[in-house]
């Protein structure tokens, strides 16, 4: 059963990265353009860590800012900015397909020329300029993201090229909510070409402005988040294209990826082929694990603990799925962040599938305070988050796993391997491993019985001299 | 052209040609590019995140907060102890920038204060909220009444400063709001101030609020450091809840562990409460932590105490101290002021004292003219302390790193004969001509920068005596540079063109 908790009234405390940063991170999946943020140093630094989420195995576009200060912000940043663009425009002459030029707040609020300094540097330099106003103040990520897109596709695409049967355009990537974004990319497109759907242009995933050339060839855009993203969508309803998938739930887990995949399968390749790779992989899976030990201390670990998940509204909902589904454990608190009531709405939708069969407390953009307080409530033996809540969850003594989120200080897996999709379940089931290690390890008696003593309370270290409390030094 | 636009200058004179932070139109003009990382809002809210059972309150828009946790939050919170940070916001949007945030901020103050119970609010502002110009301070107090925290208002838009310059003299005199006046002073009472991200868990903390630490601070070991010499530890600051934060006036005096962090503080508690302060900072090496607890007793009165935790304390060190001496000597110790950052000031120039020490000479690049100039204070106490270096002075475009390679060249000396100091995770790396292989690089005052237990990160005897044996290790290193096998690190040969050996050696 699913018993809804609103929102903590009037109070907001949560991760939600705003406009810039939703379009830092989708323009700085473009590969060969640069990007300029005009705004203080502050937001600039900001993007750039968040930018790091598209690094490995993908892109490294540059970004530059224009530090604006104070006094840029009473007389104006229209001529610095002028100055850095230019600058900027003029050293990747020639190098760069595009600068993307972004505002934060604070030149927005003083209506910093945008437009203006794209055109005039444009028209000097030949380098496509591409302003997007884009202020923290007006909305979260998901609208920054959504104004990349629209704005690759006004500039870019053929208009006149017909769809094709069978090629897709795949959307918004960095709305997954998965830390592991880039390999549960390149599975969701290798299990995609393996049913004969045909992946045509990311937007924006290692994407060549070149690209967009042929994103009217597709039949439809696969979007992999349920938010409104009104440019995209009003653009895509001129182009005539359809807007597919914003309600199937996100492929993690057995269970979860044979739907999607079937579903998906259906609507634009084969669903034959489909199932056979479906078979193919979980064979390997199979012959890994099947008669491992190992593999069945974890998830007999894992089967029936209480569990707390907090995250983007569809992968809250798929991590919570696939707890219950593929693990036999109890999402008993879910915490679902979403900018719009759609995504919340999908996201609720995709949980009552186990509604049926598992008590749940499923809270409605929480405060990590209300959060915090329900695990502890609903007396849960760990917590599926993002690198953010670790010291939240564990400073409640509940052991913590990271699976949302961005790359970025939240990630040090090096090994390329997905999350989504049948093999991405033994990388799924390493993490739970993790964690469970974490959750049944009595470490307190390793300590307080231990033989050989390293720990020594403070003052006995102050009064020994520092000397003696480590007899390895 | 190597380093073009560069030039080595002593400290002094980069302090002298340097314009004033403000004088943005100078400065634009001898360091183009834009210059400056992070923002007053990101360095303020973390200062205040390592206060305990507190809420802050950020008037603007809710992304600010996601830019405060990607790194500052992950980073300082897991590796340093700090606590979870609650943070609701008032959540501007397009209406409150048009027409004025300052009833969603009341709102926001009453429900955080009737939620989640806290002593302390600290409300900050970013950048939207200083532009529209909300009467923040009439908002707070239209709602005093009703709500039982105590409310405190920092500043802290970011456009209004950056790392690069004085935030840390703008803000940190602000928090002196949060202290009462003291109703006496206990005379034997020593605050250790000038803490950001090292969180203190030692004698002076309530008992619920110690522990005991994988690695300790420097404030843990000047903290030992006070009471070996018979005095009494009374707070750590930054650090611990309202209670402890507000009683900090209640000592005799305000010793220093980071000057940049410090003195500011220092001097505005010095101004409100009449609480004197010491001079001496950041004491890495011997002479300067026998100086700074000199300073300390005699001030106190406690000189014979000193003298014999002194002697103590240089005994259980000197061997290793003195192998360290005799390995460094004559060594250029090249000192990097933070790689991609550029805005550490305290630190290298402690560590350029600790070289001078060591019988090396000392050189600081990537350390940003502006970062000096804004911290005129630390760099006048360190040069009155005879700490004048080299610096390298030039542009720094961009805060781009710089070539090492290319500093030693200038320096005219071979890279085999320097010491490396690195402060971030950035290390500058070539195999096979710049790696640990054939370089005495420094790792521990990086970001992870601490030893574990029983070394802090680098101050006081055992600090010292950490450094002094992280340089024996690393000159003993870089002595595989004959071995035609010496194999680089993975680092440098990632960083490098070349990745094995039969490359490197062909």
């Amino acid at each position: 059963m699913i018993e809804t908790v609103k929102a903590q009234d009037k109070i907001v405390d949560k991760f939600q990265p705003c406009m810039e940063m939703g379009a830092v991170m989708a323009a700085s999946m473009v590969d060969g353009t640069v990007v300029v943020n005009h705004g203080p140093s502050g937001c600039s630094i900001s993007n750039t860590h968040f930018r790091s989420n598209n690094v490995p195995d993908g892109t490294n576009v540059p970004i530059f800012h224009t530090a604006v200060q104070q006094a840029d912000l009473i007389y104006g940043g229209t001529p610095k900015m002028r100055d850095r663009v230019r600058e900027v425009a003029n050293r990747y002459k020639g190098r760069a397909d595009a600068i993307w030029l972004l505002s934060a707040c604070a030149t927005s609020m003083v209506q910093d020329d945008l437009v203006g300094v794209a055109r005039q540097v444009e028209g000097e330099t030949g380098v496509p300029i591409i302003p997007l106003d884009t202020p923290g103040f007006q909305g979260g990520y998901r609208l920054g993201a959504q104004m990349v897109y629209r704005a690759l596709i006004d500039r870019f695409a053929d208009k006149s090229r017909k769809p094709q049967k069978g090629k897709i355009n795949i959307i918004g990537h960095h709305m997954m909510g998965s830390r592991n974004m880039i390999d549960d990319t390149y599975e969701i497109v290798r299990l995609l070409e393996a049913a004969d759907v045909q992946v045509n242009v990311h937007l924006t995933f290692n994407t060549r402005i070149s690209d967009l050339e042929r994103f009217c060839e597709a039949e439809a855009n696969y979007v992999l988040t349920p938010e409104v993203l009104p440019d995209f969508e009003a653009v895509t309803a001129e182009l005539g294209m359809e807007n597919w998938g914003t309600d199937v739930v996100l492929p993690y887990g057995l269970a979860n990826t044979e739907e999607w995949y079937l579903k998906i399968a259906e609507r634009f390749g084969d669903v034959e082929k489909a199932k056979k790779q479906l078979k193919t992989d979980m064979n390997r899976v199979r012959r890994r694990i099947a008669n491992d030990y190992n593999a069945s201390w974890v998830m007999h670990d894992v089967a029936g603990k209480r569990v707390g998940v907090l995250g983007y509204s569809t992968f809250a909902a798929a991590m919570a799925r696939y707890l219950f589904f593929d693990l036999n454990a109890r999402p008993a608190v879910v915490g679902l962040w979403a900018e719009t009531d759609r995504a919340m709405e999908v996201a609720k939708k995709q949980l009552e599938e186990i509604a049926p069969y598992v008590d749940m407390k499923v809270l409605d953009d929480p405060s990590y305070y209300q959060y915090g307080r329900m695990l502890v409530e609903e007396n849960v033996d760990f917590a599926i988050g993002q690198k953010n809540d670790r010291t939240l969850v564990e400073g409640l003594k509940i052991p913590h796993l990271g699976l949302g989120g961005f790359y970025y200080f939240n990630h040090f897996t090096f090994i390329p391997w997905p999350y989504a999709g049948v093999l991405g379940t033994l990388h799924l089931l390493t993490e739970m491993a993790r964690v469970t290690d974490e959750v049944k390890s009595e470490k307190g008696g390793w300590i307080a019985r231990s033989y050989i003593k390293r720990d020594t309370p403070y003052d006995e270290i102050v009064q020994a001299g520092f000397r003696g409390c480590n007899p390895t030094l | 052209m190597a380093l073009e636009g560069y030039e080595l200058r002593r400290l002094s004179e980069v302090l002298e040609e340097t314009p004033p932070v403000k004088a943005q139109k100078q400065i634009e003009e001898k360091f183009p590019a834009a210059w400056g990382i992070w923002c007053r809002w990101q360095w303020m809210v973390t200062l205040t995140g390592m206060l305990d059972d507190i809420v802050v309150v950020v008037h603007g828009p809710l992304g600010c907060e996601a830019s405060g946790r990607v790194f500052h939050g992950i980073h300082f919170e897991e590796h340093f102890g700090l606590p979870f940070l609650h943070i609701p916001t008032s959540n501007m949007g397009n209406k409150q920038v048009i027409l004025g945030g300052e009833d969603e901020l009341q709102e926001t103050l009453r429900r955080a204060d009737r939620e989640y119970h806290p002593p302390l609010i600290i409300v900050h502002s970013n950048c939207c909220a200083g532009l529209n110009m909300d009467d923040i301070p009439q908002a707070i107090d239209a709602v005093k009444d009703e709500v039982k925290a105590k409310i405190v208002f920092i500043p802290s838009e970011g456009f209004s400063c950056t790392w690069t310059g004085d935030v840390a003299e703008l803000n940190v005199p602000l928090y002196t709001q949060i202290m009462d006046p003291p109703k006496k002073v206990d005379p034997k009472a020593v605050n250790i101030i000038g803490l950001y991200k090292d969180m203190f868990s030692g004698p002076g903390m309530p008992e619920r609020k110690r522990w005991d630490p994988v690695y300790p601070t420097n404030a843990h070991e000047l903290a030992r450091t006070v009471e070996g010499i018979g005095l009494k530890m009374h707070r750590a600051l930054f650090g611990g809840d309202y209670e402890y934060f507000r009683t900090a006036p209640e000592a005799a005096v305000n010793a220093i562990d980071c000057t940049c962090w410090g003195y500011p503080l220092a001097k505005e508690m010095q101004k409100r409460f009449g609480t004197p302060y010491m001079k001496h900072g950041k004491p890495i090496g011997v002479e300067t932590t026998i100086r700074w607890i000199n300073e300390l007793a005699e001030f106190m009165g406690v000189r014979d105490e000193a003298a014999r935790f002194i002697n103590r304390e240089y005994d259980v060190i000197k061997e290793t101290w003195e192998k360290a001496r005799q390995m460094a000597k004559g060594k250029v110790a090249l000192i990097d002021g933070v790689r991609m950052v550029q805005a550490a000031a305290t630190r290298p120039l402690a560590q350029a004292r600790f070289a001078m020490e060591l019988g090396m000479t000392p050189y600081i690049f990537e350390m940003h003219p502006l970062a000096v100039k804004a911290k005129e204070e630390t760099m006048r106490y360190f040069i009155s302390d005879g700490v004048d270096p080299l610096i390298l002075f030039g542009p720094y475009a961009e805060q781009k790193p710089l070539s090492a390679i290319q500093m030693a060249e200038l320096i005219n000396v071979d890279p085999h004969d320097v010491v490396y100091m690195h402060n971030d995770v950035f290390a500058y790396a070539r195999a096979d001509a710049w790696d640990a292989a054939n370089v005495p690089i420094v790792d521990n005052i990086g970001q992870p920068f601490r030893r574990t237990k029983c070394r802090p990160r680098d101050v006081g005897f055992r600090g010292t005596e950490g450094m002094a044996r992280d340089v024996i290790a690393a000159v003993m290193a870089a002595e595989r540079k004959d071995d035609p096998r010496r194999r680089p690190t993975l680092y440098g040969r990632l960083r490098g063109s070349k990745s094995f050996d039969f490359e490197l050696q062909g």
